[in-house]
């Protein structure tokens, strides 16, 4: 039989055992397929400018994360790759008692790994190619960029960076196999080395005494996190000694988890006596003792994994949310009273060549007055204490808007309108630095003074409209809302031009007309533009925030191949074990049973405590990014929760069925 | 009969199609009594482990009946062959096949729970078999804790912790050097008398048969001959073995 013949006889044949490898193998490809072909997604080239040079920037940076996430994935490669060869231990070695050259072994072994590799690259870039349509999708809601502009594409730089990397993986693994092969011993091929796990120690109270300890470990670090924040500090070691403590009781409850968990579980005689429960719990704790340092780890990288992606999948809906909101129109001018005089904005525009009836579809103009009162009245009988960017809040004069103004702003939002009597007054606030006090005066003021007028509260809530768009976060800090009498002996603050754009306008071109205008420090007209906005907005956040899942979701990847790798490697070793438990009179679906709570066990102890950590620390980092970012942040776990359950769970699966096989052949083998 | 354990009654097994068919069982009827240590010797090839397969129920018979304690197992089913593996029958490996992750208290209870005893009647049963077979004293240990011949006997009180209504030893000493095969054959003879366990043991060698007090010997998937060991001594009934192998032209002992 030629080489040839005899890998693709070889590959079919145990195209089953390859089933992690190639999971990994083909997830991998695709996943570095989808974010590399990222940058070639016409709807980012088509953003404005501030928005490209994010762009560009965000090429950079997922290039570099890249070949990190490159070089990782290699060692895990070679890890599965590792298991594959053992596997195949005795194959091997009855190749080389046949008398196989070497070289023919190794060329056997490279060419199976090369045919393995291209079945996966290509699998994996058609997975990838879907996969990047969906992460588009994901980073455009992400930049909030209009989805309208969004086209399937084929990224051909990606594709060649994927094909360019992933030759240079299979090339190193398949270095590695020739070299494993060239370097074996027969002997050692052919004896059933059945692989020593490390046994328990007699002491009961040592393991229970290191639970303890690894419990109170975890609990002072707990406490100094919750005391310090979980943000190292320059005055003090605290951070680092927490840390420490956190790594150690980790570290020690895995430990002596087994130990402690097989003592109480024997201790139940009902339970550990009954079917094979002595069989499972023996094996359980066999598992997590052997393999304590891998559980850790892989401890350590979901909980970063849970927290980079609730956090970055949190963050990002919360600032698209924020910014959805905080942008009503397309395009708002506004114009200073004291400086302009109360001029018709459409009428200025138009004399410096923006006719603006040429982009809009609807235009109002609406006006904000000053009352004859000053926050600090307003919110008088406070105990009030404002943000260092508000420090001119007290004495400026609060803002107020007309009813029928704001019933025509709302119009142009497709809201419905609000009704507001004579004598009757409303607040309006959607500003987190004074919302509280905004709607404590509310409460204390039943009655109100304005221009003259007594006006009487109309609602106990606090309007949360934004008429005007000013920037994201930093919007109304409170304005009143009264009859339109009222307004008439106000003073006028500043004039609003309100623009929705015609479907086809281009808003660059816009933009570019309103630079200037904008610049001339002799008049008082400003503007705020949606898509600048956003911009501006968006920055850096969110390409952090959208970098945390991807570096999540590789996390992620790598943690459950590690398990599932461990699982297997394991069963292998074991399996004579399940045949003997048959002999003795276990059924097949006892024995499954087993093997669905030992892996079910393995995957999940490391995933409830990342969990129990992700609890806590997630809370402690969302209060961070809320007070470095501004704004509020509602903690959503429903990404990270689908993508554990498909990447996690399809491990799992992967791992159950694969390890029921190699048993169902074992039993198969011995009949 | 009121005391026959086992019955074979006209088993056939066929492997493969009807283009190459091969008969590993051509016909075979024997009973067992209880109480019995019956030896079934072939050479290599002879159908013995299909036999002793198909009596343990991990394979299944083409045609033909086993009766174990008048029930027919070739009727059994699924959970229900499970069951009885764990009720009736008790396995002896010639590696002992201890789990090594667990104590020998749990070896033996993991067949008494397997076969669905209650935890109250595995801590009553156990005490009594270790004091049967001497091994209170190792209870606690796992496996890699104790000596060969130790290891031995927990399997041995695994295998008859159970009750079972026959031990099944397949090739017990095939891999052992002499010693270690004169140990597990003397306490194999020990659980047969002490115990009065009814033990099949199949081998292809004449020194372990010697120890049995009746053989069947099977050429061809057929029984050739049988032999009673009757008041002969060990040496004259090993003696009379070799007559019978050297008829039979299968393989020589190793121990001669």
């Amino acid at each position: 039989m030629n080489t040839c013949k005899l890998i693709f006889r070889n590959v079919c044949k145990n195209i089953r055992d390859y089933l992690i490898y190639f999971l990994t193998l083909t997830l991998s490809v695709s996943l570095f397929y989808a974010f590399n072909s990222i940058s070639d997604q016409p709807a980012f080239s088509n953003m404005g400018m501030t928005g490209t040079l994010l762009y560009r920037q965000l090429g950079i940076m997922l290039s570099t994360l890249s070949t990190m996430i490159a070089v990782v994935l290699a060692f895990l490669i070679l890890y599965a790759n590792q298991f594959l060869l053992k596997r195949r231990k005795k194959e091997l070695g009855v190749y080389m008692m046949l008398g196989m050259k070497k070289g023919r072994i190794s060329r056997l072994f490279a060419g199976e790994t090369l045919c393995v590799g291209i079945i996966a690259l290509g699998t994996g870039l058609l997975l990838g190619f879907f996969f990047s349509q969906g992460f588009s999708l994901i980073a455009l809601r992400l930049f909030a960029i209009n989805l309208e502009k969004f086209r399937i594409v084929f990224s051909a730089g990606a594709l060649r960076q994927t094909v360019l990397c992933f030759t240079i993986i299979f090339f190193i693994v398949m270095l590695f196999n020739i070299r494993s092969v060239t370097n074996v011993k027969l002997i050692d091929l052919l004896t059933d080395s059945r692989k020593n796990e490390s046994m328990q120690t007699e002491n009961r109270i040592l393991p229970v005494c290191l639970f303890l300890l690894s419990l109170l470990c975890i609990g002072i670090s707990a406490a100094l996190f919750n005391k310090n924040g979980i943000l190292p500090s320059h005055e003090n070691n605290l951070f680092q000694l927490a840390a420490a403590a956190l790594v150690a009781g980790t570290f020690l409850l895995f430990y002596s988890l087994s130990a402690v968990f097989m003592q109480a579980a024997s201790a139940r005689k009902c339970f550990y006596l009954k079917g094979l429960n002595t069989f499972l719990v023996r094996q359980i704790g066999s598992k997590i003792r052997t393999n304590y340092l891998v559980v850790t780890v892989v401890c350590g990288l979901l909980t970063i994994t849970i927290c980079a992606v609730s956090i970055g999948a949190s963050t990002a809906l919360a600032m698209n949310k924020m910014s959805q909101s905080a942008t009503p129109y397309d395009l708002n001018v506004l114009s200073n009273v004291s400086v302009d005089g109360d001029s018709d904005i459409a009428a200025y525009l138009a004399a410096h060549d923006i006719t603006i009836s040429n982009y809009a579809k609807v235009t109002e103009q609406i006006s904000v007055y000053e009352a004859d009162m000053t926050y600090s009245e307003l919110f008088e009988g406070q105990k009030v204490k404002f943000w260092p960017i508000d420090e001119k809040v007290p004495d400026s004069k609060v803002s107020v808007i007309s009813i029928s103004d704001l019933n025509r702003a709302l119009s142009m939002q497709n809201k419905a309108p609000i009704t507001l009597n004579d004598g009757q007054y409303l607040l309006n606030c959607n500003y987190n630095g004074t919302y509280q006090y905004v709607a404590a005066a509310l409460q204390s003021h039943p009655e109100i003074t304005v221009g003259g007028a007594t006006l009487q509260r109309a609602e106990d809530n606090v309007l949360q409209e934004t008429y005007v768009m000013t920037s994201v976060g930093n919007n109304d800090r409170g304005t009143l809302i009264v009859p339109d009498f009222v307004t008439a002996s106000l003073e006028k603050d500043v004039n609003v031009l309100l623009v929705q754009y015609k479907p086809d306008a281009d808003s660059n071109e816009v933009l570019q007309k309103m630079i200037p205008i904008g610049l001339d420090s002799t008049h008082g007209y400003r503007y705020a533009e949606k898509n600048m906005m956003y911009e501006t907005f968006y920055g850096l956040d969110a390409l952090v925030s959208f970098l945390c899942c991807y570096t999540g979701l590789v996390f992620l990847l790598i943690c459950a191949a590690l398990l599932a790798l461990k699982q297997l490697t394991e069963t292998t070793d074991n399996v004579y074990r399940y045949g003997l438990l048959q002999k003795l009179g276990a059924g097949r679906w006892q024995i499954d049973h087993t093997l669905f709570v030992q892996t079910a066990v393995f995957f999940a102890i490391p995933l409830v405590v990342a969990g129990v950590y992700s609890a806590f620390l997630i809370d402690k980092a969302m209060a961070v990014v809320e007070e470095f970012m501004n704004i509020h942040i509602a903690t959503n776990i429903g990404l990270t929760i689908v993508l554990f359950l498909l990447v996690y769970g399809s491990y799992f699966l992967a791992t159950y069925l694969s390890c029921k096989r190699i048993v169902t052949e074992q039993r198969e083998l011995e009949v | 009969m009121g005391d026959t354990i086992l019955r074979v009654d006209d088993i056939q097994k066929f492997y493969g199609n009807k283009g190459n068919l091969t008969k590993a069982i051509d016909h075979i009827s024997f009973s067992v009594r209880k109480g019995e240590f019956l030896g079934i010797m072939g050479a290599s090839g002879s159908g013995k482990t299909t036999l002793l397969n198909c009596i343990s129920t991990i394979d299944t018979v083409t045609s033909g009946h086993i009766y174990v304690e008048e029930k027919d197992i070739t009727a059994l089913h699924g959970a229900q062959l499970a069951d009885f593996r764990g009720k009736k029958l008790g396995f002896i490996f010639q590696n002992f096949n201890l789990l090594d992750t667990l104590t020998a208290y749990e070896n033996i209870s993991l067949a008494l729970s397997i076969a669905g005893a209650k935890p109250s009647e595995i801590e009553q049963r156990i005490p009594q078999i270790a004091q049967a077979l001497n091994i209170q004293d190792v209870l606690g240990k796992y496996p890699y804790q104790m000596s060969g011949g130790q290891q031995q006997r927990v399997a041995a009180a695994r295998a008859m912790v159970t009750n079972p209504a026959i031990v099944l030893a397949d090739e017990p000493t095939g891999a052992l050097d002499s010693n270690s095969s004169r140990m597990l054959l003397t306490m194999l003879t020990e659980l047969n008398e002490r115990l009065s366990a009814t033990i099949l043991m199949v081998t292809h060698d004449a020194f372990s048969a010697s120890y049995c007090n009746r053989i069947l010997f099977i050429k061809d998937g057929q029984v050739f001959n049988e032999l009673h060991r009757g008041t002969d001594t060990r040496k004259e009934f090993f003696t009379k073995i070799l007559e019978v192998v050297s008829v039979l032209g299968g393989e020589q002992s190793e121990h001669m």
